[in-house]
C-alpha cells in the first residue's frame, strides 16, 4: 500500500449522507408516483384534475421529481460518501454540508409548488422561476465549497477518477445553471422573469442548458457513482485508469457542443445544426469507453452477477447507458431526427437512459451504501433485492419498447400522404393509434414503481436492523461481507 | 487579430481540442506510467477505515 495510508482511524460524516441517502430514496417513488399519474392522463384524459394536477402541471413535476429530487440527493449522497473515502479524510465542514441538504431540500419544495401553481419558465429541466434559481445557485457554490474543500485537504495524494467526473458534474451544472438562468424578473414581489436571451438565441441557450444537464448532471456524475461503486462491489479495481482519463476528457470536451441536434429543422442555422449532429456522433465514443471499462472491471470475474444481485444491477445500468447513448447519436442524425422528433420514440430514448441507467447504477450504489452507512452486516433480503431487479427491469423493456413502436409509428403516420398529396392521418388518429402503447407504458411505470417501493421496504427493515429469516439459511450470499 | 481570430476559430478550436486529445493520449502512455496507474485505480479498494 501507499504511503497516503494512515494509521489513526478517520470518522467519516457518514449522517450527510445518510439525510440525502433517504430523500433521493423519498423523493425517487414520489417521482415514479407522478410519473405513473400522467402517463395515465396520456392514455386517459380523464385523470386531469384542474387545476393543480393537469398534464402541463404535472410533467415538470415529474420530470424535477426524478432528475434533480431524486438523482440529484443520490448525487449528493454518493459524492459525499466517496469523495471522504477517496481522499482519506472527514468531509469538509458539517455545517456546511448540512446546509446543502435543507437548502437543496427547500429548493425542491420551491420549484414542485412553483409548477403546481402554474409558476414557471416555460424551459424543459429549466422551470423554476427566478427566485428559486438564485436560491439554487446559493446551495450549489456550498456544495462546490464542500466537495472542493474535501478534496483540497485530502491525504490521498491523487484524485481518484470518480472525484474527477463529480467536479466536472458539479462545475458544469453550475454554468450551465447561471447561463441559462439569466432572466429579468417583473418586480421583486412577482413571481414572473423573461429571459435574457430572445428568439433562437433563447432557444440555443436552453438546449446547450438541456443537453448538458443530460451530459453532466445524468452522465458524468452517475460516471463518478460508477467509478467508485462497481470496483467496489466487484472488489476488483477498475479495468483501465488510463481509459477512464482519456473518456473523461473526450466526453466533457464533446458533450458542450451537442445540444444543437435538439433544434433540427428549426430557425437555428443550418451549420450550427450540423455541429450539433457531428459532436453528437463523435459522443459514441467515450461514452462507450465508460461502458466498456465499467463492464470489464468484471473480467474475470463474471461468476460474480450470478451470486449478487445488487452487482447485476450496476451491470445492467451499464447495459442500458451503453444502448442509449448508441440510440442518442442515432437520433441527432437529421435524417433520423425527422422521423424521431417530437415522437414518443424520444421519450423512449430518454426513458431507456434514465430509468435504465441513472436509475439502476443509483439503485446499485444506494443498495451498497445503506447496509455499510447503518452498519448492517448486510441487506435485510438479497431475495428483495432480486425481485426488485426482475420487476424493475421488466418495466423498463415494456416501456421503451410500447415507445419505441408508439413513436415511429406516430412519426410515420405524421409524414403519410394520400394519392391527392393530403395529409393521410389527423392528429386525433394518431393519438388513437398510440393508445394501446400508452396503456402498455403506464404498465411499465407500475412495475417500476413497484420496485421502488419493495427497495424502500428493504432499506427500512436493514436500518432497523433486521435480516430476513433466508437469508440467514444460504450461507453464500452474504459469506464474505 | 481579433479578426484572424473570429474568422479562423473553427480552425483553432478543432486544431486545440485534437492536439489536446493527441496530448492525453502520449501522456497516459507515457513510459513507467503502467505502475502508478495501477496503484491509482487500486485507491478504492484500500482499507476502510470506517469498517
Amino acid at each position: 500500500m501507499t504511503t497516503g495510508m494512515t494509521t489513526t482511524k478517520i470518522v467519516y460524516n457518514d449522517d450527510i449522507v445518510k439525510l440525502f441517502t433517504i430523500a433521493s430514496v423519498l423523493w425517487g417513488i414520489a417521482g415514479f408516483t407522478v410519473g405513473v399519474l400522467i402517463a395515465a392522463q396520456m392514455a386517459f384524459p380523464q385523470f386531469n384534475f384542474e387545476p393543480f394536477l393537469t398534464f402541463g402541471r404535472l410533467r415538470p413535476l415529474h420530470t424535477s421529481a426524478v432528475i434533480f429530487a431524486f438523482g440529484g440527493n443520490a448525487l449528493f449522497a454518493t459524492s459525499y460518501y466517496v469523495v471522504q473515502r477517496t481522499c482519506g479524510i472527514r468531509l469538509w465542514n458539517d455545517k456546511i454540508s448540512l446546509f446543502t441538504f435543507w437548502g437543496y431540500q427547500a429548493f425542491i419544495l420551491m420549484a414542485g409548488l412553483g409548477y403546481l401553481a402554474g409558476v414557471t419558465q416555460g424551459k424543459e429541466y429549466a422551470e423554476p422561476e427566478w427566485y428559486a434559481d438564485l436560491w439554487l445557485t446559493v446551495v450549489w457554490v456550498a456544495y462546490f465549497l464542500v466537495f472542493m474543500m474535501t478534496l483540497i485537504k485530502r491525504t490521498e495524494p491523487h484524485i481518484y477518477v470518480a472525484n474527477w467526473f463529480y467536479l466536472a458534474f458539479i462545475i458544469t451544472v453550475a454554468v450551465l445553471h447561471l447561463g441559462n438562468g439569466l432572466a429579468l424578473p417583473v418586480g421583486l414581489l412577482d413571481g414572473k422573469s423573461y429571459s435574457a436571451f430572445a428568439g433562437v438565441q433563447s432557444a440555443m441557450i436552453q438546449w446547450w442548458y438541456g443537453h448538458n444537464a443530460v451530459g453532466f448532471f445524468l452522465t458524468a456524475g452517475f460516471l463518478g457513482m460508477m467509478y467508485y461503486f462497481i470496483p467496489k462491489r466487484a472488489e476488483r479495481p477498475v479495468y483501465s485508469y488510463r481509459l477512464s482519463i482519456l473518456h473523461f476528457w473526450s466526453l466533457i470536451f464533446i458533450y458542450i457542443w451537442a445540444g444543437p441536434h435538439h433544434l433540427h429543422y428549426t430557425s437555428l442555422p443550418d451549420w450550427a445544426q450540423t455541429l450539433g449532429m457531428t459532436f453528437s456522433i463523435m459522443l459514441w465514443m467515450p461514452s462507450w469507453g465508460g461502458m466498456i471499462n465499467g463492464m470489464m472491471t468484471l473480467s474475470g470475474a463474471w461468476h460474480k452477477l450470478r451470486q449478487d444481485p445488487v452487482l447485476r444491477f450496476m451491470i445492467i445500468a451499464l447495459a442500458f447507458y451503453g444502448m442509449s447513448t448508441f440510440e442518442g447519436p442515432l437520433m441527432s442524425i437529421k435524417a433520423v431526427n425527422s422521423l424521431s422528433h417530437y415522437t414518443d420514440w424520444t421519450i423512449g430514448h430518454v426513458h431507456s437512459g434514465a430509468l435504465g441507467w441513472v436509475g439502476f447504477i443509483t439503485f446499485g450504489a444506494l443498495y451498497y451504501m445503506v447496509p455499510k452507512l447503518w452498519g448492517r452486516k448486510e441487506l435485510y433480503s438479497m431475495k428483495l433485492v432480486d425481485a426488485h431487479l426482475w420487476i424493475a427491469t421488466l418495466g423498463i423493456v415494456l416501456y421503451i419498447a410500447a415507445m419505441w413502436v408508439s413513436g415511429i409509428m406516430q412519426g410515420l403516420m405524421w409524414r403519410s400522404y394520400d394519392e391527392m398529396g393530403f395529409l393521410q392521418y389527423s392528429f386525433v388518429e394518431t393519438v388513437m393509434a398510440m393508445h394501446p402503447f400508452y396503456l402498455t407504458r403506464v404498465l411499465g411505470g407500475l412495475l417500476y414503481l413497484t420496485g421502488a417501493l419493495i427497495m424502500a421496504y428493504n432499506f427500512w427493515r436493514t436500518i432497523r436492523g433486521d435480516v430476513s429469516a433466508k437469508q440467514l439459511s444460504i450461507p453464500a450470499q452474504g459469506a464474505t461481507a | 487579430m481579433m479578426g484572424w481570430i473570429s474568422e479562423n476559430a473553427g480552425l483553432i478550436g478543432l486544431l486545440f481540442f485534437f492536439s489536446y486529445f493527441i496530448g492525453t493520449t502520449i501522456w497516459i502512455f507515457r513510459p513507467g506510467s503502467r505502475q502508478s496507474y495501477i496503484e491509482k485505480s487500486r485507491i478504492p479498494l484500500k482499507e476502510d477505515h470506517h469498517d
